[in-house]
């Protein structure tokens, strides 16, 4: 089910009176058991086959955490049973992941490789659509048995409780990638549906489809219809940039807002979410990019990945590579293309070069002509690397960038330039706001403000919305 | 406290919505419409939302699934019209069921948007297991192919429960779009000012009703069919035979009309025609106007369909006479 469908709407409505009805404190049986079934609901509303898919890697992780026996201590380290239920898991999960999403990658560059080697091999392609949110869950899943077998969790005892932590419906399929740890002792916390949870969940609902209907749908308009010219020789330099900007704004807000209308309608559950963005184009330096952007993502990589490869803890070059790899990784988690290889591959090397230079330890006092110098730098690479994210291979992405330095004399219109402005104006207002919020030179907006922005928005949402419904990131 | 909260965001809303409005009544842009805002939806309950700018063609989805009522009056049908969105402008409802009503014979307008071929409608035919006596297609030229739409491929992925879905997405967009933009404009479409393609559909004959003002420009002449006879594309022509050997296994005859058109050629679809060994209907009007480029002007649009009606008449007495002998049937449903 779609966020912006009247469906989801209703759903969610149906939801909040089961609420007030059947769970006033939230941890009711009943009211958890209309949880679950509105979130087989949302999630079967596409494909109903993909439940057994989500059912199945859920089932494999409840049963191999309840395998991993009693927590190690120093005196009973883990054993080989702890291991096995692990690699179980992680074997299932990756391995669904790896089908679907990256199945016929994998055979189609097997039979270029065999092609390149003189063997001539026709190999069949899975041909199967991607099931919706699977990345997502599948990384919620893994760090539910991880930190079983770590000891910093209990295995879940009821299947239905784990269950809801993976297909909780206003998270299951676009994140954040919550943790089990932050959401399965919520289950036992009562939560009543004060005012206050309801006007700040309803604001989060109305920021989100904001970002998502006006800014981010309208801003798209432009960018599909004309990106493209950017891979023709001639086309207008300004218009390119332009676009790389619009299409900057249209990511965040089309990202953003699908995770502010999920931390919205969880806050109304009676469920906490965490920040998934926190104004990532104010950023820095490129470590703090990535504590903004996609922050359950950064933090799931740091804590089940980079951390484990070794973290900064080894030698430098170590660190580098460690970088390297995570980022690689968390592009290629986004999809099998080599663009999003590249744009993980440059993310990572851009983190790699800012720890050579020292540049990532913002606490370190710096003239403010060297911390400007350095986030327009930041800003341009992390607007490049948007180039190869959006772009269909990389010939493409480096044929816009030649563009861009080519003095092409091609069109630019001026709608594009206008209208864009217009609908990129809210993503830059909120970034200015929250940079002059963390510089101390104004208050963030308490909820007079928010009532007065709510009201606005809303007004935006009736009067300007755009044409699509589907999110970007419903891709991944 | 916090329901002092809400009150501000109300006020707000309400505030910035009354100054739009003011702003669009009392100003010069008062001058610009809103087509969404001023469309007048049928009354019958039997016409359902086919196509608006939000939603593209719904009308794909009900007929590829034969939602509600729409699987059996296709069945029931005995004359299936078959073509693009030309034959679609070309067939006003008022004539087709002013001819059939007084003729007591069941029919079906089958036509899509989105320059669909005869590759979707086939599929219809067959999934829906469909058995007319007489098929009447627009050779215009480009509908006898195999090729589908983008739209209609994606249509075809999907299963009725989506179909169904998807139609009940757009009834309620459709409706809330309708209701909002007559207090507040869409500042964009505002701004652009074009004017949008908001089409019903009947199920219980397929025929289109366009409530749009700004179709009904005067428009340019149409060329009239000269009688003569182009060459077919021998692919066409392989297309076509194939499609009326079919359709004669299903107990089915074809017959080939052209809707007028400025880019279409009447002599292509003739020669077809003859390939084929079918009666063709390309009656000669004078006057005929198009408002786009590619479809008649309701105005035309009448006069042509009455002349093609009339033609199609003959066809029926002379190769589907027993329709002819069938009892009057009841028209349940009144033209709104």
């Amino acid at each position: 089910m779609n966020f912006v469908s009247y469906a989801f709407l209703l759903l969610l409505g149906v939801v909040l009176i089961g609420r007030l009805v059947l769970g006033p404190r939230k941890i009711e049986s009943p009211y958890v058991a209309l949880l679950l079934v509105a979130s087989v609901l949302f999630y079967g509303w596409h494909v109903p086959m993909y439940l057994l898919i989500l059912v199945g890697s859920t089932a494999v992780d409840y049963v191999a955490a309840r395998a991993m026996g009693p927590r190690p201590t120093v005196d009973a380290p883990a054993s080989q049973r702890r291991t096995l239920a692990l690699i179980a898991s992680l074997t299932t999960n990756l391995g669904l992941l790896g089908f679907f999403k990256y199945g016929d990658f994998g055979l189609e560059s097997l039979a270029a490789l065999l092609q390149s080697i003189g063997v001539e091999v026709s190999l069949p392609t899975i041909g199967l659509a991607l099931p919706m949110g699977i990345s997502f869950y599948t990384f919620q899943s893994m760090s539910y048995t991880i930190d079983v077998y770590r000891g910093r969790l209990a295995p879940c005892e009821r299947f239905g409780r784990l269950f809801l932590f993976v297909a909780f419906f206003p998270q299951l399929v676009a994140g954040p990638i919550v943790r089990a740890s932050e959401f399965l002792p919520q289950l036992d916390r009562p939560r009543r549906l004060r005012a206050r949870v309801v006007t700040e969940g309803l604001y989060l609902i109305v920021l989100g489809y904001f970002l998502k209907m006006v800014c981010a749908d309208n801003l798209g308009v432009y960018v599909d219809g004309h990106w493209n010219s950017g891979y023709e020789p001639g086309a207008s330099p300004w218009l390119l940039v332009w676009l790389t900007l619009l299409f900057s704004g249209q990511i965040f807000s089309d990202f953003a807002g699908y995770t502010a209308i999920a931390r919205g309608a969880a806050f109304l559950l009676g469920y906490r979410l965490p920040l998934n963005f926190n104004s990532p184009y104010v950023a820095g330096t490129f470590k703090n990019f990535w504590e903004r952007w996609h922050m359950t993502l950064s933090r799931w990589l740091r804590d089940y990945l980079y951390i484990p490869l070794g973290g900064n803890r080894g030698s430098s070059a170590r660190t580098y590579v460690n970088l390297l790899v995570v980022m690689v990784l968390g592009g290629f988690w986004h999809g099998a293309a080599l663009p999003f290889l590249a744009w993980g591959l440059l993310h990572g090397a851009a983190l790699a070069v800012e720890r050579v230079t020292g540049m990532h330890q913002q606490r370190v006092p710096r003239p403010l002509i060297l911390r400007l110098a350095w986030f327009l730098v930041v800003q341009l690479i992390v607007l490049v690397t948007w180039i190869f994210f959006r772009s269909e291979t990389i010939g493409d992405a480096v044929r816009f960038i030649g563009n861009i330095g080519g003095g092409g004399d091609g069109p630019f219109p001026a709608e594009v330039f206008w209208v864009g402005l217009l609908f990129l104006l809210p993503v830059i207002v909120m970034h200015v706001w929250r940079a002059l919020v963390e510089g101390g030179q104004v208050r963030d907006l308490g909820p007079f403000g928010k009532a007065i922005t709510s009201g606005a928005m809303l007004f935006g949402i009736a009067s300007a919305y755009g044409g699509s419904d589907a999110f970007i990131y419903f891709q991944f | 406290m916090h329901g002092a909260y809400v009150a501000v965001a109300l006020a707000t809303l309400g505030g910035l919505v009354s100054a739009t409005a003011a702003l669009w009544a009392w100003t010069p842009l008062r001058h610009r419409t809103m087509d969404i805002a001023e469309t007048i939806r049928p009354l019958s309950r039997f016409a359902y939302l086919a196509a608006d700018r939000r939603s593209g063609h719904v009308d794909h989805y009900a007929l590829y699934q034969g939602l509600g009522e729409i699987a059996d009056r296709l069945r029931a049908a005995d004359v299936l019209f078959i073509g693009n969105s030309r034959l679609m402008f070309g067939l006003p409802q008022e004539q087709v069921r002013a001819f059939f009503g007084a003729r007591g014979i069941s029919y079906y307008v089958m036509g899509f948007g989105h320059t669909e071929g005869l590759g979707f409608a086939e599929d219809i035919v067959e999934r829906l297991d469909l058995h007319p006596k007489l098929i009447v297609a627009n050779a215009d030229g480009t509908f006898f192919t195999n090729e589908v739409s983008e739209w209609a491929a994606l249509v075809m992925e999907t299963g009725r429960f989506d179909a169904l879905k998807y139609r009940a997405e757009a009834e309620a967009t459709h409706w809330v779009r309708r209701h909002l933009h007559r207090v507040i404009p869409h500042v964009l479409e505002l701004y652009r000012n074009e004017p949008e393609f908001i089409v019903y559909r009947s199920s219980r004959d397929g025929t289109w009703r366009v409530e749009w003002d700004r179709m009904t420009n005067d428009g340019a002449g149409v060329p009239m069919d000269d009688g003569r006879v182009d060459e077919a594309d021998v692919r066409t022509v392989a297309i076509a035979r194939r499609f009326q050997l079919d359709m004669a296994a299903r107990g089915a005859q074809l017959v080939l009309c052209s809707i007028p058109s400025p880019h279409v050629s009447q002599g292509h679809g003739r020669a077809l025609a003859e390939q084929l060994g079918v009666p063709f209907l390309a009656p000669v009007v004078d006057d005929i106007r198009h408002f786009d480029g590619s479809h008649l002007t309701p105005a035309s649009a009448r006069r042509y369909s009455e002349a093609l009606l009339a033609e199609l008449d003959g066809v029926l007495r002379t190769h589907v006479p027993e329709l002819l002998g069938a009892p009057v049937r009841p028209r349940e449903d009144p033209v709104p």
